[in-house]
């Protein structure tokens, strides 16, 4: 078991390392790039990582299925999650949707799962989340209304602090982690595998990503990430684990949406939360009209930060909320 | 640092918040609701007051952090 959850990661992570850079090459060859605002020059960085990402993931998932026929189905409905994700940010990456319209077509991400869960009731046991104190809930009407939150809600929360090199990979290695844990911790130490395909991807494809950036992820790297989790989440009943370990991601998304009236493009929103000063060092914004961020409070609590300095905060504080995700799994009566 | 010490404090308050919640639907709901429907609703309506109330204090407190922003340091320097 342990053989084939290292050759799982060691696969994913080899693919990822070999194709991040040459997809980085082609996009930069057909001047599919963005400016890194936060550096001296502002380089131009190559976009949409995410493909790199999913053709990597692609045979993992694939290779996972055959290893453990019995998660085939389930292997199937999280690829076909993370694939209408992955083309929904695609589509985003080449021609700009509005914040309502990404955010509305993320919820399309759940139909995979519906109708997995409705053609097959005995392999997918959904609605029965793990809660610590109460254990295993029995959710009827309202876990249908809020299913399409699991998987949408992570992967929009994910690409709204996708913001600097690094952050996604990171921060989403972190929620991962502690996955893994509260997994093994339940029991469901089969299901772990759905995992790793996942874990290998960003291993491999995390140096070309952290700072100084060579790839951007692109909303189609960090929709389908996010989405990927959520997916997880539903699989494994895993929903109040998944939500702590995102809690950084969540407050962030939550001072956004208020603070700026709504889902909007950053394109759209009229002041920058965070400015960058002439010594490229990262200051919070003072204006009242700013949206207020997770960076900006974090900003404004430290004072001036150079990038690396402010993606160690963000990491950290994923680190803290998949820590408290690890002990809810816990508490979780057994 | 003084960021990671009071956003890892929220998260906290927030994590212990959320127990707290589970803790009154275990104690109240479950055991005096006998009714699965009354049960259902009435943890939904706890859940939204809960996610309200959660909204409103970071909303207060993002609103003093920024308010105490020091604009002592100089945006041009470097």
């Amino acid at each position: 078991m342990i053989l084939e959850g290292f050759s799982l990661v060691s696969l994913s992570a080899c693919l990822a390392y070999l194709i991040t850079p040459r997809l980085a090459e082609l996009m930069r060859r057909i001047g599919h790039t963005r400016p890194d605002v936060h550096k001296r020059g502002q380089p131009q960085v190559a976009y949409s990582g995410g493909i790199a990402i999913y053709v990597a993931l692609f045979p993992s998932v694939v290779l996972m299925a055959l290893l453990r026929p019995h998660l085939m189905l389930h292997a199937l409905s999280l690829t076909l999650t993370y694939t209408i994700a992955f083309i929904v940010g695609l589509v985003d990456d080449f021609k700009v949707l509005s914040g309502r319209l990404k955010t509305f077509l993320s919820f399309l991400t759940v139909i995979p799962i519906v109708i997995f869960s409705v053609l097959f009731p005995s392999v997918f046991n959904l609605g029965r989340p793990l809660v610590p104190l109460l254990g295993r809930l029995r959710l009827t009407l309202i876990y249908w209304v809020l299913l399409p939150f699991v998987t949408a809600g992570p992967a929009n929360l994910v690409n709204m602090l996708d913001v600097f090199n690094g952050v996604m990979p990171l921060s989403t290695l972190s929620v991962i982690f502690s996955l893994f844990v509260s997994a093994l911790s339940l029991g469901l130490e089969d299901k772990v595998f759905l995992l790793l395909p996942l874990l290998g991807t960003l291993l491999g494809y995390l140096p070309y990503n952290k700072l100084p950036a060579r790839v951007f992820n692109g909303d189609s790297g960090s929709l389908l990430v996010g989405a990927y989790i959520g997916g997880v989440a539903a699989l494994f009943n895993l929903e109040f684990i998944v939500a702590v370990s995102l809690l950084p991601h969540i407050v962030n998304g939550a001072l956004v949406v208020i603070s700026a009236g709504g889902f909007r493009e950053h394109r759209q929103m009229e002041e920058r939360p965070v400015l960058v000063r002439n010594d490229f060092k990262l200051m919070a914004s003072g204006s009242s009209r700013a949206p207020v961020s997770l960076t900006r409070l974090i900003l404004a609590l430290d004072g001036p930060l150079d990038e690396q300095q402010v993606v160690k905060r963000l990491v950290s504080l994923t680190a803290v909320s998949s820590m408290l995700a690890i002990l809810s799994a816990y508490l979780i009566p057994r | 640092m003084k960021s990671l010490l009071v956003l890892s404090t929220v998260f906290v308050f927030l994590w212990v918040s959320a127990l707290g919640l589970l803790y009154l639907i275990d104690v109240v709901l479950f055991k005096y609701i006998e009714v699965s429907l009354l049960r259902s609703f009435m943890g939904m309506i706890l859940f939204t007051l809960w996610l309200a109330v959660c909204a409103l204090f970071l909303v207060i407190l993002s609103r003093k952090i920024i308010k105490n922003i020091s604009f002592n340091y100089n945006f041009n320097k470097g």
